[in-house]
C-alpha cells in the first residue's frame, strides 16, 4: 500500500509542477510591488541593435522618473496568426500595437481594456474626430488609442523603372497618374526587362485589401445597408472592369508574375529582390525594402494611389494600440504615463523630456536605416497640436531619401481618402482573394460570373450573418 | 470509477478487482488519463459544444442545429468536402500501389540491397513541414523552381504547378506520398519477408512465370496487410489539413481547401470555435462509417492469419 | 550471381534473358527512384547558397555560380538557429519521457497483468488510434486554455505537447505486443516471489526490452523533431519557438528563398543524422509492432 501511496503522490507532484506556472497576472505587481507594465513590439537586441538601445535607455529614464513603475520589453509584435492564442492565453503585453483591418474583431471578442476614464482624465476624449471615435469604441466606451494613420500608395523599384528606360531626362521618376499608365508603364517594363511590371497579392486577404481601393477607383462598391440589412453590390460592371484591369495585365500584356499565389509580404519580396517594378504599398512595406532587403534609398520611388476611370481615391488605414482587457486600472494608467513618454500621445505643448524621446527615435531610425524618412503621414489629431509639428520638423531634419521619389506620395491633396469597408470587411478579402485567385490562374475565366458567384457566397456565407 | 467502491480488497467475488488488479489500475491512470482528457474529454465536449454560440472561446447559449445549418449553407461546404474526398482518391490512384510496388522489386533486388533501402526510406525520416516546403519551392512557378528548372533543359515552358486549380489536390499528394511511401514500403517489405518459399515452388513446378507467381503468390500474402493500410490511408488522407495549409493555403480560389483546414480556419484565424466544432462532428461521423469497416475488416484478416 | 533466396524470382529463372532483363528493369527504376527520393535534397541544398537574384535568373542553372558558404553562418547567428535547435530538441525530449513512461507502464499493463477491464481499454486504445487529431483542435484548444478539474492555462508551454505524447495509442500497442512475447511463467514466479507490479516491470520487464524502448525513443524524439501543428497554436513566445513552426512562419513572412532553403537544411539535419547513424534500428523498428498493430 506504501507504494501505492508513493505512486498517487508522484502523480500529484507531477499535477503540482503544472500549478508553478501562475504567477503576478492577478494582482497586476511585481514581486517587489511595482506596477508591471509589458510593452510589446520592443525593439530585437540583434537586428535592431541601436533602436533597443534608445528604447532601453528611455525605459530607465521613465522609470527614474516614475519609481513604482516596472517595464517589461515583450518582443511580440502584433501579428493574426498568434493573437487570437496569445489574447486568448491571457499572454499579451499590457500595451500592443495592432492595425485598422483588426480592430472590428478585437472589439467584437473584448481583447482590449475599456480605457475610457483615462481618456478623459488624460484630456485625449475630445482630440479624437467623431469618424475615427466611431471605429474605436462600442457603446459609449473607448477602446483604443490610435497613433497612425496612413494611405495606400505605389512603390516603384527604380533600378526596373531606370533600366527600362521610364525616367525623366534628369532622371527623376516618372510616375504613373492613372491606371492606365501603370498598366502600359508595367507592358514596357515586363518588354524591356524580363520582370514583372506590376504585381498584386492573392492570398492571406491581402489581395482582397488591396482589391478594395482598386475597385473604388473605378467606381465600384461593394455594399450597402438597406431596409432588409446589408446587402453585397460588387457583382457589377465597375468592380468587374477594375478585375479585368488585372486580368489583361496577366493575361494580354504578361506584366503580372509567373507565381500567382503571392501575399502582401511576397510583394514585397519580389519587389526588393528586383523581380517586380510597382506594387500597391503602404509607407510600413517602404520601410521593409530597405531594412529586409536592403534596397539603396534611391532605388525605391513612391507614388500616390494613381486616378482611375471615375474617381480618384485610396484607402486609408492606421495604427491603433490597445491595453491588454486583464490590465488594472493602476496598469492602464501607468500605460498611458509610458504612452506620453513615450510621444505617442498628442501634446498641446511638448515638454522637453518627450522631446528628446521623439528626437532619439528619429535618430536611431536614420543610424539603422530602418526605414524612409521623408514620408508624410495624414495626422487625425487636432492641427495644432505639437508633436506632430515637431515630428515633421524632424522628419525634414532626418530626410534620408531624396524629396523628388517621394514627392507624388507627399503630394496627395486631391486624393480621396476612404476607410475600408464596414461590415465582415476581412471575410469580403478572403472572398475577393478567390476571385484574384481564380481570375489570375484560369486564362477563360470571365470577370463577370466570378464576381456574381462571390457576391453571392458572401451574401449568403457572411453579410446575412450580420446582426 | 468503479474502483471507488472496492476496498474489500481480498473477496472472492470475480467482478471486485484484487490488490493486484488494483495496482495495475494505478500504473495505467496516467494512460487513461491522457487519453481521456486528449482524446476522449474533447471529442465528447466538441461534440456537445458544437450545439452552443460562443463568444471567442467562451461557451454561451444553446442554438440546436444552427452551428451545423450555417456551414451546411455556406457554399464552401460542399466544394470543400467534395475537395477532401479528392484527396482521398488521388492519395489512393498515387500512393496506394506504389509503395507496393517498391517493396516487391526491393524484394527481387540483390545488388546494392541496402544502400537502395537507405534511399528508399530517406525521404520518410523528414519532417512533414519540411517536405511542404521542400515541394513548394520545387513547384515554384517560375525558373526558381526546381521541376520548372529540369523542364526548361527540356525546352518546356514554365508551367503553374500548385496554382493550375485542377491539378493541385493531386500535387500535394504527390509530395505526401514522396515524404511516406518509404516507410510503408519497408513495412511490405518485411511482409514479403514472409512468405512461404513452398508456395513459390509449387507455382514454379505449375509452369508460372513471375506475373502469375505474384499475383497468386506474393499478392494474396500481402493484401490482408494492404487492405488495413488501405483504410488507414483513407482515413488519414480524410483529415489531412497541415500540407495545404503549408503550401497552398487552400488555393487557388478554394480548390485545395479541405474540411481539416475549414476547421482550423474556422476556430482559430475567423475564431468561430462554434463553427469549427460542427465541422468536426460532421467528419466525425463520415470517420466513423471507414473505422467500423476497418474493424469488421481487421476481424477477418486476422482469423485469415 | 548472388543469391536470389527472398524473391519471386529464383536462381534457376535467371538463366533466362527474360527474367534477366526484367532484373534490369527493376533495377533502373529502383535507381530512378533513389534519384527522385535524393535529388530535391541536393537541389535545396545547392540552391541555398545561390545569391537571391541567381535564383531567378533565366536559364536557371542546377550548381549555383557563388558558392556563398558564408551565408550558412549568416543564416545560423541571425535568424539564431541554435535557439531552435535547443527548444526542439527540449520539446522532443520531454514528448520522449512522457511517452516511453506512461505508453510504456500501460503496454505492460494491458500486456503482462491483464487486470479487469482490459479488454475494454484496448477496444478503445484501438479505436482512438484511428481517429485523427484534426477534428478535435478546437475543444483541446479551450481545455488547454483552462485544464480540467485544475484549470490552470497551459498556452505558451510544451505541456501540452508532451502530455499529449504520453497518449500515444500507437505506441502503447506497440509495447503491449512486444511484451506479450515475455513469458507469463517469468512474471508470475516473480510475483510469488514478492515481487510487486512496479518490481516486475523494473526488474523483468525492462531488462528484457532495452531495444524496444531504445527504438521507440528514438522513433518518438525523430517524430517530434518536425511537430508543427500544436507548437504553431500553442506557442507565439520567440523565445520558445521550434524548427517545424519557424520554417512555417519564414515561408509565410518576410525571408527570401535563399534563406528559406538554408533553413530547410538546417531543419533536417538532426532526423538525416540520426537516420545515418541508427538506420539499422529504425529500418528494423518498422517491424517491431507488427503491421497488425
Amino acid at each position: 500500500m506504501k507504494k501505492i501511496l508513493a505512486m498517487l503522490l508522484a502523480v500529484a507532484l507531477s499535477a503540482g509542477m503544472l500549478a508553478g506556472c501562475g504567477g503576478t497576472k492577478e494582482t497586476g505587481k511585481t514581486a517587489d510591488g511595482k506596477i508591471f507594465l509589458s510593452i510589446g513590439n520592443w525593439p530585437d537586441p540583434d537586428s535592431n541593435p541601436d533602436s533597443y538601445k534608445t528604447e532601453m535607455e528611455k525605459k530607465e529614464a521613465f522609470e527614474a522618473k516614475y519609481p513604482d513603475i516596472h517595464v517589461e520589453p515583450d518582443y511580440w509584435a502584433y501579428d493574426v496568426q498568434t493573437f487570437a492564442a496569445k489574447a486568448e492565453g491571457e499572454t499579451l503585453p499590457i500595451v500592443y500595437n495592432t492595425f485598422a483591418t483588426e480592430v472590428k474583431k478585437i472589439l467584437e471578442l473584448g481583447y482590449s481594456a475599456d480605457v475610457t476614464e483615462v481618456m478623459k482624465q488624460y484630456d485625449y476624449y475630445d482630440m479624437i474626430s467623431d469618424e475615427i471615435m466611431s471605429q474605436i469604441s462600442r457603446d459609449g466606451k473607448v477602446y483604443m488609442i490610435p497613433s497612425s494613420l496612413y494611405s495606400l500608395g505605389l512603390v516603384m523599384n527604380m533600378n526596373l523603372f531606370r533600366e527600362a528606360g521610364l525616367v525623366n531626362a534628369d532622371g527623376t521618376p516618372m510616375f504613373p497618374e492613372t491606371f492606365d499608365d501603370v498598366r502600359s508603364m508595367a507592358k514596357t517594363i515586363t518588354e524591356k526587362t524580363g520582370k514583372a511590371g506590376f504585381i498584386f497579392p492573392t492570398t492571406g486577404n491581402g489581395g482582397g485589401w488591396n482589391f478594395t481601393p482598386l475597385a473604388w477607383n473605378f467606381g465600384g462598391t461593394f455594399m450597402e445597408e438597406t431596409d432588409e440589412g446589408w446587402k453585397t453590390t460588387f457583382a457589377s460592371e465597375e468592380v468587374a472592369s477594375a478585375l479585368k484591369w488585372l486580368r489583361d495585365m496577366k493575361w494580354e500584356d504578361n506584366s503580372l508574375p509567373a507565381t500567382t499565389l503571392v501575399s502582401n509580404d511576397d510583394t514585397s519580396k519580389l519587389i526588393g529582390t528586383d523581380q517586380a517594378a510597382m506594387s500597391f504599398a503602404h509607407p510600413g512595406q517602404v520601410d521593409l525594402l530597405i531594412s529586409q532587403y536592403g534596397m539603396d534609398f534611391n532605388d525605391i520611388a513612391y507614388a500616390k494611389m494613381p486616378a482611375g476611370p471615375e474617381r480618384h481615391v485610396t484607402l486609408v488605414g492606421g495604427g491603433y494600440i490597445c491595453i491588454a482587457p486583464n490590465a488594472t486600472p493602476e496598469q492602464i494608467d501607468a500605460a498611458f504615463k509610458w504612452l506620453e513618454f513615450n510621444g505617442s500621445m498628442p501634446k498641446i505643448e511638448l515638454p522637453e523630456e518627450i522631446k528628446q524621446s521623439i528626437y532619439k527615435d528619429f535618430e536611431t531610425k536614420a543610424n539603422e536605416k530602418r526605414g524612409v524618412i521623408g514620408i508624410h503621414d495624414i495626422s487625425f489629431w487636432s492641427e495644432e497640436e505639437a508633436t506632430r509639428k515637431y515630428k515633421l520638423e524632424l522628419t525634414e531634419q532626418f530626410r534620408n531619401i531624396d524629396p523628388v521619389l517621394v514627392a507624388s506620395y507627399n503630394d496627395k491633396t486631391e486624393v480621396e481618402l476612404q476607410a475600408e469597408e464596414p461590415q465582415k470587411a476581412q471575410d469580403l478579402y478572403a472572398v475577393l482573394d478567390s476571385c484574384l485567385q481564380e481570375v489570375l490562374t484560369n486564362k477563360d475565366a470571365d470577370c463577370m460570373q466570378v464576381l456574381e458567384k462571390a457576391a453571392a457566397d458572401f451574401q449568403n456565407n457572411h453579410l446575412n450573418n450580420v446582426k | 470509477m468503479k474502483l471507488q467502491k472496492s476496498k474489500k480488497v481480498g473477496t472472492r467475488c470475480s467482478w471486485i478487482p484484487t490488490k493486484r488488479d488494483f495496482s495495475a489500475w494505478i500504473l495505467i491512470l496516467p494512460a487513461i488519463l491522457c487519453i481521456y482528457l486528449f482524446v476522449l474529454r474533447p471529442q465528447i465536449m466538441g461534440t456537445y459544444w458544437s450545439f452552443f454560440d460562443m463568444r471567442g472561446y467562451k461557451v454561451e447559449s444553446f442554438v440546436g442545429l444552427e452551428n451545423y445549418k450555417t456551414v451546411i449553407r455556406d457554399t464552401q461546404f460542399f466544394k470543400t468536402l467534395w475537395n477532401t474526398c479528392q484527396y482521398v482518391l488521388w492519395s489512393l490512384v498515387i500512393g496506394f500501389c506504389l509503395p507496393i510496388i517498391v517493396a516487391v522489386i526491393l524484394n527481387e533486388l540483390v545488388h546494392m540491397r541496402n544502400t537502395i533501402r537507405f534511399c528508399v526510406y530517406f525521404p520518410a525520416v523528414l519532417p512533414g513541414v519540411a517536405v511542404a516546403l521542400l515541394w513548394y519551392l520545387m513547384y515554384y512557378p517560375d525558373q526558381g523552381g526546381l521541376l520548372n528548372m529540369i523542364g526548361s533543359w527540356f525546352g518546356m515552358e514554365p508551367y503553374v504547378w500548385l496554382q493550375d486549380a485542377r491539378w493541385t489536390i493531386a500535387f500535394i499528394v504527390i509530395s505526401m506520398t514522396w515524404n511516406g511511401c518509404g516507410s510503408t514500403a519497408i513495412y511490405y517489405f518485411a511482409s514479403l519477408q514472409g512468405v512461404n518459399r513452398e508456395l513459390y515452388e509449387a507455382a514454379i513446378i505449375d509452369g508460372a512465370g513471375f506475373f502469375r507467381r505474384f499475383f497468386t503468390v506474393t499478392l494474396p500474402h500481402i493484401s490482408g496487410v494492404a487492405l488495413l493500410f488501405l483504410v488507414r490511408q483513407i482515413i488519414g488522407v480524410f483529415s489531412i489539413m497541415e500540407q495545404p495549409m503549408q503550401m497552398t493555403d487552400g488555393g487557388p480560389n478554394g480548390a485545395s481547401n479541405t474540411l481539416g483546414l475549414l476547421a482550423y480556419k474556422y476556430g482559430f484565424v475567423n475564431i468561430q470555435p462554434q463553427y469549427a466544432m460542427a465541422v468536426g462532428v460532421i467528419m466525425f461521423l463520415i470517420l466513423m462509417v471507414f473505422t467500423i469497416f476497418y474493424f469488421r475488416l481487421n476481424k477477418i484478416v486476422e482469423s485469415k492469419y | 550471381m548472388k543469391n536470389m533466396d527472398k524473391g519471386i524470382l529464383t536462381n534457376a529463372d535467371m538463366k533466362l534473358t527474360r527474367y534477366k532483363l526484367l532484373y534490369v528493369v527493376m533495377f533502373a527504376i529502383m535507381l530512378v527512384y533513389c534519384a527522385a527520393s535524393f535529388l530535391p535534397v541536393v537541389w535545396i541544398m545547392l540552391s541555398g547558397f545561390k545569391d537571391v537574384k541567381e535564383m531567378y535568373a533565366v536559364p536557371a542553372t542546377f550548381l549555383p555560380k557563388n558558392f556563398d558558404l558564408s551565408k550558412l553562418t549568416r543564416v545560423w547567428n541571425e535568424m539564431k538557429f541554435y535557439k531552435y535547435y535547443g527548444n526542439t530538441f527540449f520539446m522532443a525530449l520531454g514528448c520522449v519521457a512522457f511517452d516511453l513512461v506512461i505508453s510504456g507502464l500501460a503496454g505492460y499493463v494491458l500486456s503482462s497483468l491483464k487486470p479487469k477491464g482490459t479488454r475494454f481499454m484496448l477496444a478503445v486504445i484501438f479505436w482512438i488510434m484511428l481517429l485523427p487529431g484534426t477534428m478535435r483542435t478546437v475543444p483541446l484548444y479551450m481545455e488547454f486554455k483552462s485544464m480540467p478539474l485544475i484549470g490552470i492555462n497551459l498556452l505558451e508551454t510544451f505541456w501540452p505537447i508532451w502530455l499529449m505524447a504520453g497518449a500515444n495509442a500507437f505506441n502503447i500497442i506497440l509495447f503491449k505486443n512486444f511484451f506479450d512475447g515475455i513469458s507469463p511463467s517469468l512474471i508470475e514466479a516473480a510475483w510469488i516471489d514478492g515481487c510487486n507490479n512496479i518490481g516486475i516491470f523494473f526488474k523483468i520487464i525492462l531488462p528484457l526490452s532495452v531495444p524496444v524502448f531504445l527504438v521507440v525513443a528514438m522513433f518518438t524524439f525523430n517524430g517530434n523533431l518536425g511537430t508543427f501543428f500544436w507548437p504553431y497554436l500553442l506557442i507565439s513566445d520567440r523565445e520558445k519557438t521550434v524548427i517545424g513552426v519557424q520554417l512555417f512562419r519564414m515561408k509565410t513572412s518576410t525571408y527570401t528563398m535563399d534563406y528559406q532553403m538554408i533553413a530547410l537544411i538546417f531543419s533536417v539535419v538532426p532526423q538525416v543524422l540520426i537516420f545515418a547513424i541508427f538506420q539499422k534500428q529504425i529500418m528494423g523498428g518498422v517491424n517491431i509492432g507488427g503491421v497488425k498493430g
